[in-house]
């Protein structure tokens, strides 16, 4: 009796996986199943992990990155410049690495000391992530030898999606910058029409209508600015 | 050893009855799988909720690092393009010191102040304008949840600006350079 069953073991649960009984096969399914919900969402949940943060970090990295392309396009275009490559020049897809930018030299007249006046726009897209930068520059004479004298101001930027080789585009954004500068003559203005006492009675009407929290800050800030005023 | 009979065919089948055994586990092997089994999901399980509340913990601290990088983000863009730090600026004697707040000139001419409020762990933006007209805080804060913001200008002209933001657990430290007169 106890060799006929020791047979029926071997023959049941070593020889013959594939030939379980109904109740055997009902374990055996019930184990896969149990192990497959566990394995299930433990996966999930270890690539969530990785998933989320590794999507934060890229999409920082994106913009710091699209960031510093375009200030390298416009450090190339201020090179260029320097080195006296005059008049119009519109150049797609430069690479920086292996990252692209555009840049666009605008000549929009000459100066009062004969200088060529430009708009200096660089753009650099990467991924979800646009950088714009637009300055003004001026590239003097004497020629002939390179590094002629270049002096670049006026920096403005934008995350905007504009395009700098349509002109539809630079328009809007020169429009945008128009709007900022006409401000800053404004501000000038204000500050060049009045006395430094004038300015400073002005200014200090301001400090009881400042928040709380930086209300004690501002004699000091508007020592600096009677001092600098224009 | 008596064997138990699992099925309803089993129990109804003239074998078992008359054998009473066969097919199927003894009652130990089943306590023993299901210890075993029940061991496996006990540390399966504890396992499963340690690493959701390790998860969360990341999570807490991505989005804080987050915060601290889109504010440094949303700052510096206008830092870039200002003409001139009002405060706070590089000591007589050359030292430097920091502030939770910042004044400066910003690429119109007006003031503008960026400010830590610990009473609500956020920053706010005030826009003082250099000319008629009162002082604008804006509704929305630059960012929010930090416990500690220091700005400190160094530089020549104090025209490099350090930007130091922590919350969370999570710091940043971030640095934007004057391109304007």
């Amino acid at each position: 009796m106890l060799e006929l069953n020791m047979k029926e073991k071997s023959r049941n649960y070593i020889c013959r996986p594939f030939s379980m009984s109904g109740s055997q096969k009902g374990v055996a399914l019930v184990m896969v199943i149990g192990l497959v919900t566990l394995v299930i969402p433990l996966v999930f949940m270890l690539s969530q992990i990785g998933s989320s943060d590794v999507k934060l970090a890229k999409k920082f990295h994106e913009n710091l990155r699209a960031e510093s392309v375009a200030f390298s396009g416009a450090n190339a275009g201020f090179s260029r410049l320097k080195g006296n490559l005059r008049g119009y020049q519109d150049l797609q897809n430069q690479l920086i690495g292996i990252e692209k930018y555009d840049l666009n030299l605008r000549p929009t007249g000459e100066g009062f000391f004969k200088q060529n006046l430009y708009y200096m726009l660089t753009n650099c897209k990467i991924g979800q992530h646009n950088y714009t930068i637009m300055a003004e520059a001026e590239q003097f004479h004497p020629e002939p030898d390179p590094p002629v004298l270049v002096i670049t101001h006026d920096y403005w930027n934008t995350v905007e999606p504009y395009e700098i080789n349509i002109m539809a585009d630079v328009l809007s954004m020169q429009n945008y910058r128009g709007l900022e500068l006409l401000r800053l003559d404004e501000t000038r203005d204000y500050e060049k029409s009045l006395t430094s006492t004038e300015y400073e009675k002005e200014m200090n009407a301001k400090k009881a209508l400042l928040p709380t929290e930086i209300e004690p800050e501002w004699p000091k800030v508007l020592n600096f600015l009677v001092s600098e005023k224009l | 050893m008596e064997r138990i009979c699992f099925t309803r065919r089993m129990y109804t089948s003239p074998q078992c009855k008359k054998k009473r055994k066969t097919y199927g586990f003894t009652l130990v092997e089943l306590i023993v799988g299901l210890c075993i089994f029940s061991l496996i999901g006990g540390i399966v399980g504890h396992w499963f909720f340690m690493q959701r509340s390790y998860q969360q913990k990341i999570l807490e601290k991505s989005d804080a690092q987050q915060r601290i990088r889109r504010s440094c983000w949303k700052m510096i863009q206008e830092l870039r393009t200002a003409r001139t730090i009002l405060s706070p600026r590089v000591n007589p004697d050359n030292s430097i010191h920091s502030d939770d707040k910042i004044f400066f000139k910003n690429f119109s001419g007006d003031i503008v102040c960026f400010y830590f409020v610990p009473k609500e762990n956020l920053i706010r933006r005030c826009l003082i304008p250099n000319g008629p007209g009162s002082p604008v805080v804006d509704k929305n804060p630059i960012g929010e949840g930090f416990s500690q913001v220091a700005f400190t200008a160094q530089d020549i002209g104090n025209r490099l600006v350090g930007i130091y933001l922590e919350g969370n657990g999570a710091f940043g430290l971030e640095s934007v350079y004057l391109m304007n007169e």
